[in-house]
This record gives structure tokens, C-alpha cells and sequence, in this order.
């Protein structure tokens, strides 16, 4: 196991290295004046010059890019151009990191508490009216935009019943039933979209399982359809669901994004959108290579956790 | 001669004919990938007949009918500028499709080669592509294009692009896995005997295999696309006017959501139709092409 590990590691280094090459091209590249972006159109030609200087803009790409990644690996992310002269682009961030760690447990937790049972049930009653009803969800479920689900909540229980806020936060040490009652509705709309996946995943590994041989034999053996589905069927059938939850950081982080502006949820998701229309680059940068760190070591977790699982793979 | 070659030609094409009408039957039988197919057909005759459709221009703005409720003039009501909301809707087929179709051809443009280079030549080659698939796999697909297009400003073609860039390591991570299997089949080891050199292989021998993964392939990433698109749309960084994007109409419609909810519902229904059309028909094929699939 520690072997595979450290290959683990060794194949991730360099993938970093070129997702920060790939985020400063990006944003580097582009066409666009970060400078006239800062000081605004009324800036006078000396003043650009300046703040061009100021930023390092004027340095070869090739010097500007190795100043950010050295500076990026020692956490060092820069200052915002937007939130106050002198504030650390990752005090920003990690100030609004917990909205969204909140918001993305709260639909991982909901996502599979809906989604595993409804596939379990759906593979074990296969071709009954509760197989379609699950298929049906999942197939509306992975259809369905969230910004259009969210809308139809807001209006069904903000605008007409007026049980939940249609939008706005309230950290949960200041008011709990307040702080859960704001993430009801954006959390429902992210976890329904993780159901979808789950129920839809779960349901044709458990129909794979529940064909082999090995399943047979525990069925003639005589052992009880309970003990049969949940140390069989189901320990086998999840293993796939486990690779899943790496994939999944990358949908989330999407409709994160989306979600929190429109329920006004001060997280990273709606600090990206506004960081990109702002063109504040130092912020971008910064949120950028975090989400995508978030992706890269999600998924390595996830593929040290299916190694530890499945001794097949870590000796592949 | 002539004659000669004529029965030759007519003796191919009756059984290939023949097998595709065997083909769409076996297809029809499915009610998943009926039911895609149908809403898909839908969603494109919409698209190509949309200026006879439309019971209206789709820009004209009557301020005296601003959030009109649907009537017998406007089945759908009118939106915030007193447009008619079902000519917006069918027109608004057109970008949809048009940024869909072109992403998954750009994204397969760069994702099949790269694949198939990385499975077929595997060592130094597979290793170098793999760990830059692995590094856009990293980008969620929505915030590479965000990104780009923010940077470089929001457009129809931009849209295309960063859809189409940030989605490729998809199809080449598919490709490479499909590749490796098929580089060791029978077949392609006497080509190789035969003397045929590599690009021969990929192109005469392994490309043909690889058509059906791809066709199911690209009909779901149809779907993420239309989806992505509307997102960009819906934050502003989407196919900007006067071209009529869903993803827009939803954004301008949910101010007023309160008094008025048609703007806000139907762009998001005829996404809603649209993806799931995609998804259907994605399953639909998986079914149709995969023979593990067809034998059960």
C-alpha cells in the first residue's frame, strides 16, 4: 500500500505543475488590460504605465509565471485588486470557504442518504412500478438545470408558501435553525442532482452484482436474501460508487458556482463569478488553482481509498 | 463489365441496406432511445424551422404587453419587454444546438487523436498526454469556461471553444482505454505482421472500432453542453443578443418571478426536454451499439 502511495504522489506533482501552466496561460494570454481593468477607463496613459510596473505586468510571461508559481507554493497568493488595498487573496478565500464546505456536505450527505437507498431498491424490485419511478428521477434528476430546479423551489416555498428565505446566509454559530433553514433549499437542489448519479449508479452495479456466480452460491447455500444483499451484493456494488465521490467534486464545484449566486450565498463558488466580472486577476488565480487542487487530491484520496478496497488495483 | 459492376455494387449495398433498416427496427424497440430520439428530432426541427414556426419575431418588443399572461395571441405569455415567450423558446433552439454540435466536434477533434495516440504508442507518449488529460480533468468543465469566457469575453464562438477545450481529456481518456484493448486484438497483430505501419493501424483498423463508443459518447456530452451553455448564459458569459439563449431568458425572467413565472419556466422546460432528449438517446444507443448490452 505505501508503494502505491508514493506512485500515487509521483504521478500527481507533475499535474499541479501543469495545472498552474495552464491557469497562467489562461488568464495571461487572454487579450484584455488587467491594468485599464484596475484603475478604469478614465486612467491616464502614465498612470496604466504605473500600475503595469507595479503588477510586473511588463516582465517577460516566462518571469511573471515562475514570480506566481513560486510565490503560489509558499501560499502566497497575492492581494486582491478589489477587496481592500493589502488583504492576502487567501484570507478572502478561506473566509468564505466554510459557506461552501457547509453547502457541499450538506448535498453529499443529502445526495447519497436519497440516492443510495432508491438504487438498492430500484436493482432489487427490477421492472417494478418503484424501478420506474427510481429511473424516472434519476434520468428528470440529471436533466433537470439547477438554476431552473432552484428558481421552481424559490417560487413554490419562498414566493408562494413563504416557509424558507429565498435567498441570503447566517453562519450557523450566530443562528443554527436560521443558518439551516438559509441552506435547506441550495443544499436540496445540489443533493438531488447527486441522488440522480448515486440511485442511477448504484442501481446497475447492484443488477451487475446480483448476476454472478458468487451471489448464486451464497443464494444456495441458504443464507437469508438480507444477509445476501448486504454482505455480497451491496459491499461489492459500492466499491464503483467510491470513484464516484472523486467525480462528483467536479459537479459540485460546477453547480456551486451557479447555486450560490443565485441563493446569494457568500462562498467561494459565487467569489469566483464575481472575481472573473471584476477581472480581478490575483483572485482568480488563486481561486482557480485551489478548486482544482480540491479536485486533484479529491480524486487522489478517492483512488487511495479504492486501492485500499480493491487490492486489485494498488497491485495493477 | 458495366453490368458486372453494377450487380457487384447493388449485391453490396442490399444487405448494408438491409442491415440498417434490421438496425432501426432493433432501435424502435427500445422506448428509452425512442423517446430521445423523438424529443432530439424535436428540438432540431425546432432549430431548422424556427423563422416559420415562430408565431412571432422573436425581438419584437411591444411595451404595451410587457409579462403578458398566456393567451390565445401568446400561448406562452410575453417577457419583461413584451416579446412573445414560445417564438423566444423555438428560436432559442438555434445557439443551443449550434454550440453543442460544435463543442463535441472540437472536443472530439482533440480529445480522439491525442487518445488514440496515447493507447496505441503507450510508454513516454501515453504518460506525457495522460498527466495533461489528467490536469484539464482537474478544470470542472463549467469553470474552465467561465474562466475563458471572462477573459476573453463572452461570444457564440468563445462559448464553442472553452466548452469544446475544456471537455476534450473526456473523449481522449475513453479513446486511450478503448485503443489499448483493441491494439491487442488478433486482427490488429497481422495487420502489423502483414507490415502495415501504425498510422495504417489507427486509421484502417482501430478508428472504425471506436465509432460506436464515441457516437454514445457524444450524445451525452450533447447534453453537459447544452446545460453548460445555458449556465454561461444564465451568469451573463453565455452567447451574448441578439441571439436568444434559454439560459438568458431564465436570467432576465426570474426578477419576476413573483407576479410573472412563465418567462422564468418555459426557457428552463425547453432545456429540461432538451438534455433529457440527449441523455434518452444516449442510453438509447449504449443499448443499440453495445452487443454485451444488446445479448442480455
Amino acid at each position: 500500500m505505501t508503494a502505491y502511495i508514493i506512485r500515487r504522489l509521483l504521478l500527481t506533482a507533475p499535474v499541479v505543475v501543469l495545472l498552474s501552466v495552464i491557469i497562467f496561460v489562461v488568464l495571461y494570454v487572454m487579450p484584455g488590460d488587467v491594468a485599464l481593468a484596475v484603475l478604469g477607463q478614465f486612467a491616464s496613459p502614465a498612470e496604466l504605465a504605473a500600475m503595469r510596473e507595479k503588477l510586473g505586468l511588463d516582465r517577460p510571461a516566462v518571469v511573471q509565471y515562475l514570480s506566481w508559481a513560486g510565490k503560489i507554493f509558499k501560499g502566497d497568493f497575492g492581494t486582491s485588486f478589489f477587496y481592500g488595498e493589502g488583504v492576502p487573496v487567501l484570507q478572502t478565500i478561506l473566509q468564505r470557504l466554510p459557506v461552501s464546505l457547509q453547502l457541499g456536505a450538506s448535498a453529499i450527505v443529502l445526495g447519497i442518504a436519497l440516492g443510495l437507498p432508491l438504487g438498492i431498491i430500484a436493482a432489487l424490485r427490477r421492472n417494478s412500478l418503484i424501478d420506474l419511478g427510481v429511473t424516472s428521477f434519476a434520468v428528470s434528476g440529471l436533466a433537470m438545470p439547477s438554476f431552473w430546479m432552484a428558481i421552481l423551489l424559490i417560487l413554490l416555498f419562498a414566493v408562494r408558501l413563504d416557509w424558507l428565505p429565498p435567498s441570503g446566509f447566517v453562519p450557523f454559530a450566530e443562528d443554527p435553525i436560521g443558518n439551516l433553514r438559509h441552506l435547506a433549499l441550495p443544499a436540496f437542489v445540489l443533493g438531488v442532482d447527486i441522488a440522480a448519479v448515486v440511485a442511477r449508479l448504484v442501481r446497475s452495479e447492484m443488477l451487475e452484482v446480483l448476476g454472478q456466480d458468487y451471489v448464486r452460491t451464497a443464494r444456495s447455500k441458504g443464507l437469508r436474501e438480507h444477509v445476501v444483499v448486504l454482505r455480497h451484493v451491496l459491499r461489492n456494488a459500492l466499491i464503483p460508487v467510491v470513484t464516484l465521490l472523486g467525480l462528483l467534486a467536479g459537479r459540485l464545484v460546477s453547480g456551486s458556482v451557479i447555486i450560490e449566486t443565485i441563493f446569494a450565498l457568500p462562498g467561494v463558488g459565487q467569489l469566483t463569478v464575481s472575481s472573473l466580472f471584476n477581472r480581478d486577476l490575483p483572485l482568480v488565480q488563486a481561486t482557480l488553482f485551489l478548486i482544482t487542487m480540491g479536485v486533484v487530491f479529491g480524486n487522489l484520496l478517492v483512488d487511495l481509498a479504492y486501492g485500499y478496497l480493491d487490492p486489485r488495483i494498488r497491485h495493477a | 463489365m458495366h453490368s458486372q459492376e453494377t450487380a457487384v455494387a447493388a449485391s453490396a449495398t442490399v444487405p448494408q441496406k438491409n442491415a440498417l433498416i434490421a438496425g432501426l427496427r432493433r432501435y424502435s424497440r427500445s422506448p428509452t432511445g425512442l423517446a430521445g430520439a423523438s424529443l432530439v428530432l424535436l428540438v432540431f426541427l425546432a432549430a431548422i424551422l424556427a423563422p416559420w414556426l415562430a408565431p412571432w419575431d422573436q425581438r419584437e418588443v411591444d411595451l404595451l404587453n410587457v409579462l403578458g399572461s398566456p393567451s390565445r395571441a401568446h400561448l406562452l405569455g410575453t417577457d419583461e419587454l413584451g416579446r412573445d415567450v414560445l417564438s423566444r423558446v423555438i428560436h432559442g433552439a438555434r445557439p443551443a444546438l449550434i454550440v453543442s454540435l460544435s463543442a463535441v466536434a472540437l472536443a472530439m477533434l482533440i480529445g480522439v487523436p491525442l487518445g488514440m495516440a496515447a493507447g496505441y504508442f503507450r510508454g513516454k507518449v501515453d504518460t506525457v498526454i495522460g498527466r495533461v488529460v489528467d490536469a484539464f480533468l482537474a478544470f470542472p468543465t463549467l469553470i474552465l469556461a467561465l474562466a475563458v469566457n471572462a477573459m476573453l469575453g463572452a461570444g457564440l464562438v468563445t462559448t464553442i471553444v472553452s466548452l469544446g477545450v475544456a471537455s476534450w481529456p473526456g473523449f481522449s481518456r475513453l479513446v486511450r482505454g478503448q485503443t489499448l484493448s483493441l491494439r491487442e486484438r488478433d486482427w490488429v497483430t497481422a495487420a502489423r505482421a502483414l507490415g502495415s505501419n501504425s498510422p495504417r493501424i489507427l486509421f484502417l483498423h482501430i478508428a472504425p472500432n471506436l465509432v460506436s463508443v464515441i457516437i454514445v459518447v457524444s450524445s451525452i456530452n450533447l447534453a453537459g453542453y447544452i446545460l453548460a451553455e445555458a449556465g454561461l448564459s444564465f451568469l451573463g458569459l453565455g452567447v451574448p443578443p441578439p441571439a436568444v439563449s434559454w439560459g438568458r431568458m431564465l436570467r432576465t425572467g426570474y426578477p419576476f418571478l413573483e407576479s410573472s413565472f412563465w418567462p422564468a419556466v418555459v426557457p428552463g422546460m425547453a432545456i429540461f426536454i432538451t438534455v433529457l432528449g440527449f441523455n434518452l438517446l444516449g442510453d438509447g444507443l449504449r443499448d443499440f451499439l453495445d452487443p454485451r448490452l444488446r445479448q442480455k
